[in-house]
């Protein structure tokens, strides 16, 4: 058993080792409380061997990872990104990793090595204390018509006398809008011209006498544009997005194209307000998982209804980041909430069967039911009761797609899981401090095809019911997984949440029982004890943060193996900026995991785990405002790290990467220009087995790129056209390959509502070990969105 | 020495001016024609117009302003063809409001614990402390005070006679004798273009230390 873990294991480090797909991402500094952010994951070789990237993420301590497909860029552009929206509530550590699907069906994760365990993460950077003293006059939800006329107008009366004037600074959309802004003794205003439609953020920011900085609450406001005169009021958009691209050599991929269309709206009647979305892609298809998605949605006082897709969050262990198609309704009192959910978790997708032989199976039809009790404030306490309800629906798929017709085996079977759960949450002084804890307990059957067992049947035990009785709550039979009272049936999460004196303070642990399974929740890992701490702190007037973290898992909950894994991981973060103009970042991260086994001499079977990840980066940047007309943003990013079998010494990945880019924004020209050189060293080694011999094998291989990008502000910010060019070069002990790509595009506001970009680009790939596989590849996209 | 009490008299004074210079109020809305007469010089008011003590605003006919004091507290709307004087005090960080309304008619919406909120009328010294309410002053100062939330204490200038008057009840003075009270008649405030929802301001604070704020809107 232990060789089949190793296997998988070793499988998973080996994969991107050996697949022709890596790939680099560059981690973002930090992550500003209330702040959009964009992940990239450059795919640097192998992009058309790509089908699809997911990212998973979540706040640090949760338990589930969401997920979300990024959207693909193109082999000139190489990335695939994901604007991260969701992490604009985090107040934590927000935890990523990215899942890549290759066209052959590999799964290649990045991180390598455990990515659930040891994501990668970013620190949540809390500018400094919002300042009460700051107080908006304007706009006013009862008088102001922003659409009409915007007008912020923010009073500092309550701290006229402690503030230097000239030292206030007014952002509008993150934009230093000072200059005209009127700034009176105890007030000052902001008339805001030509604003378009959508979310507005602004703040002001000020030294105090005491030389101290304060700045103000973010306050955002939401602008709709006004169109034509409806009984009710209603806004929206709608995006179509195309892409194409064809190939110049006949054995790769020749064609790719996609369409993809979203519209969404919302709008409000009196007490009634509704929001709808559909996604349509042409990437539909009746053999995998819904890609269409839509939803609409109702609210009236006290009660919510959602029709369509949807992801309810009722426990971490009853439902959790799980799309469910269904209905969902919500009953919402002051201090009583209660949540029903019905619908499907899976839709039913045939297998493939050749020649009465299934060559892949299906998938059945998951269907699920879920209810939630909530009663308390959340503003102070909490208690919710609920279960969820998941059974896979055995008439939703066709014998031949879960079952072998020659030999009658099943291929994948059916499953049914009931899941209970209760939990409490506390929140004390003015919510600073957060204690609760999140309890469920499983019954699971992982194979439900003969459905209930009777009590006439000979069995070794009597029953004191009869299991028929109950196939319609949980089927009962020789499948199921035992419920054995006590921790291994139980899933168990308790966490604290402290934020006292700039210092944010998390630490949760979490104990999921072996038998415990619920599968309307999107990641759970079995058997494991956690234990996570996290500590957020800022020092010298917010211009230094400090972030330090541990993890600490281990299986063998039940004490019923030999040996019990353990992974540990260690990350800390300082990010020092002493002015607007310069910072500085440091990162340490190393973890491992182990088994504590120790295989004696003649136990050839069984290997010991032992493997170790470290790594480290620096960061520093400087606006150089001494350029005349040219600002420039150096930035320098060094990143070391080192994965290792400790235990067997069967791979060691060693990788040294340097990025410099220098970004200019012209001041007399409407022109930001960026140039980078990345320059990567790998020097790997792994251990193959040929002939029952074992070989070592070393690979240094070296990266270096370089990226030039131009990009014009015309019209008023209207229009913005780009070009850029990329040329890679691999080499070392690999292929000697080179890459050139070359993109032109533009993007262009016609109204404020009306927005299009496109694009083309083209690569010339050359190796010149392999000549055969030389080509050359265009591609096009272009979006159109359209607000209403 | 007369030279140096020379000096703090100015410094006095100019310091004396530095305050009374001070912004007290933004007007947040004006539509139609509002005078604002600033030092005796007559303005054109217009959203965003800084107000300052001893400002008057005069609204024409089909003109209001809607005001809103520095401190975030109270806000006041003007009715057309009225005038009204500004006028406030800091008092331990705290800023006392005492406006005129020489005619016309005014709504206000009033915080609590957040300073006086006096309004002169020639005849009547209305004293609020946290609710909404509507003022009408005619030609001859007789006052009418229309309580739509809280309490307001209303008072003679002659005869010091006063009442307090509860939500739903409207009073009547002329600045002497008793001061009567009756019910608000429903339908009565029509045609008051004023807030008919109540915005709730809901300020939310994570453990992080996060802003954010929901509005609800009360009927």
């Amino acid at each position: 058993m232990k060789k089949v873990f190793i296997f998988i294991f070793l499988l998973f480090i080996l994969v991107p080792l050996f697949s022709k797909i890596t790939f680099n991402h560059e981690q973002p500094l930090n992550l500003t409380n209330g702040q959009r952010i964009i992940l990239d994951l450059e795919i640097r070789e192998g992009f058309s061997d790509v089908e699809k990237v997911t990212i998973f993420f979540r706040q640090i301590a949760e338990t589930a990872y969401s997920e979300k497909e990024m959207e693909a860029g193109s082999e000139s552009n190489p990335y695939y990104s994901s604007v991260m929206s969701e992490f604009t509530g985090y107040s934590l550590t927000a935890e990523y990793y990215f899942e890549v699907k290759t066209k052959a069906g590999n799964i290649i994760t990045y991180p390598s090595i455990q990515p659930e365990m040891n994501p990668l993460r970013i620190t949540v950077y809390t500018p400094q204390i919002e300042n009460d003293g700051f107080v908006l006059l304007s706009p006013d939800a009862a008088f102001s018509d922003v659409t009409d006329n915007f007008l912020i107008a923010i009073s500092i009366f309550a701290i006229s006398d402690e503030i230097e004037h000239n030292s206030i600074q007014v952002f509008f959309d993150g934009k230093d809008v000072t200059s005209e802004s009127r700034i009176f003794t105890n007030a000052l205003t902001y008339q805001v011209s030509n604003v378009k439609p959508g979310d507005h953020s602004y703040y002001v920011k000020a030294k105090l006498l005491n030389g101290s900085t304060i700045e103000s609450e973010h306050w955002i406001t939401s602008i709709t544009e006004r169109g034509f005169d409806l009984p009710l009021d209603l806004s929206g958009r709608a995006l179509l997005s195309m892409r194409y691209m064809n190939t110049s050599h006949d054995t790769l991929d020749d064609l790719d194209k996609s369409a993809n269309f979203l519209i969404n709206f919302k709008g409000s009647h009196k007490w009634l307000r509704f929001k709808s979305k559909l996604y349509l892609s042409s990437l539909e298809t009746s053999s995998t998982q819904a890609v269409n998605k839509y939803s609409l949605a109702f609210h009236v006082p006290h009660f919510d209804l959602t029709i369509g897709d949807h992801a309810p969050r009722m426990n971490s262990f009853l439902l959790s980041c799980k799309n469910v198609q269904g209905i969902h309704t919500k009953l919402d009192f002051k201090s009583f909430r209660l949540m029903y959910t019905r619908g499907n978790l899976k839709r039913s997708v045939d297998g493939k069967v050749v020649q009465d032989t299934l060559i892949h199976s299906g998938t059945f039809k998951q269907k699920n039911s879920s209810v939630r009790l909530e009663l308390g404030n959340p503003q102070s306490f909490i208690m919710g009761f609920g279960f969820a309800k998941n059974k896979d629906d055995i008439g939703s798929l066709d014998e031949q797609y879960y079952r072998n017709l020659d030999d009658s085996l099943l291929v994948v079977a059916p499953k049914d899981n009931l899941v209970f759960g209760t939990d409490f949450r506390l929140s004390l002084m003015n919510q600073r401090l957060v204690i609760g804890t999140e309890a469920a307990m499983s019954l699971y059957n992982d194979n439900i095809i003969d459905g209930a067992i009777c009590s006439d049947d000979s069995l070794d035990y009597d029953l004191p019911f009869d299991p028929q009785d109950f196939e319609n709550i949980f089927v009962i039979n020789e499948s199921m997984i035992p419920f054995k009272p006590g921790m291994a049936s139980i899933a168990l999460k308790s966490y604290l949440r402290l934020f006292l004196y700039r210092n944010l303070l998390n630490i949760s642990f979490t104990n999921i029982g072996s038998s415990f399974n619920s599968l309307s929740t999107n990641y759970l890992q079995k058997d494991a004890m956690i234990i996570s701490f996290n500590d957020n702190l800022m020092l010298m007037n917010n211009r230094l943060a400090l972030n330090f973290g541990f993890n600490l898992a281990s299986d063998n909950v039940d004490d019923t193996k030999d040996n019990t894994s353990t992974s540990t991981a260690i990350f800390t973060q300082a990010m020092y900026k002493p002015n607007d103009e310069m910072y500085f970042n440091i990162n340490f991260n190393t973890s491992g995991s182990e088994d504590g086994f120790v295989p004696d001499s003649t136990d050839f079977e069984n290997t010991a785990i032992d493997i170790r990840s470290t790594s480290i980066s620096f960061g520093t940047g400087y606006l150089v405002k001494q350029i005349s007309n040219a600002p420039t943003r150096l930035s320098l990013n060094f990143s070391n790290s080192l994965n290792k079998d400790n235990a067997n010494n069967s791979f060691e990945y060693k990788r040294n990467n340097i990025t410099l880019s220098a970004k200019t924004e012209f001041e007399q020209l409407p022109l930001t220009t960026l140039l980078s050189f990345t320059f990567t060293l790998n020097d790997n080694s792994y251990q193959i087995v040929e002939s029952d011999t074992t070989f070592t094998m070393k690979e240094a291989s070296n990266y270096n790129s370089i990226f030039l990008r131009g990009e014009v502000d015309l019209i008023d910010g209207q229009l913005k056209p780009y070009l850029d060019f990329r040329y890679n070069l691999f080499s070392g002990d690999i292929d000697s390959q080179t890459a050139q790509m070359f993109n032109i595009g533009s993007s262009y506001e016609i109204t404020t509502n009306s927005f299009i970009t496109a694009g083309a680009g083209l690569k010339l790939y050359q190796n010149s070990d392999a000549s055969d596989s030389d080509y050359s590849r265009l591609n096009f996209k272009m979006k159109i969105s359209q607000k209403f | 020495m007369k030279k140096k009490i020379l000096i703090i008299i100015l410094m006095f004074i100019f310091a004396i001016s530095l305050i009374a210079q001070e912004s007290v109020g933004i007007a947040l809305k004006v539509k139609g024609d509002v005078i604002l007469t600033h030092k005796e010089e007559n303005l054109k008011a217009k959203d965003g117009s800084e107000l300052e003590n001893n400002d008057v605003l005069e609204s024409k006919a089909e003109s209001f302003a809607v005001v809103k004091f520095i401190d975030g507290s109270s806000v006041i709307k003007l009715f057309p063809n009225s005038i009204l004087t500004i006028n406030t005090e800091k008092t331990n960080g705290k800023l006392n409001k005492r406006s005129t309304v020489k005619l016309g008619e005014l709504w206000a919406k009033v915080t609590k614990n957040t300073g006086e909120f006096i309004v002169d009328t020639p005849t009547t010294v209305v004293s609020v402390k946290g609710t909404k309410f509507v003022l009408m002053v005619d030609e001859n100062g007789f006052t009418d005070l229309f309580t739509l939330d809280g309490v307001v204490n209303m008072k003679n200038k002659k005869d010091n006679k006063e009442a307090d008057v509860s939500a739903g009840q409207k009073a009547h003075s002329t600045g002497e004798n008793e001061i009567i009270l009756s019910v608000i008649e429903e339908g009565e405030m029509e045609g008051y273009d004023v807030p008919l929802t109540e915005i709730l301001n809901i300020n939310l604070k994570n453990d992080a230390g996060e802003k954010r704020s929901i509005e609800i809107e009360l009927e």
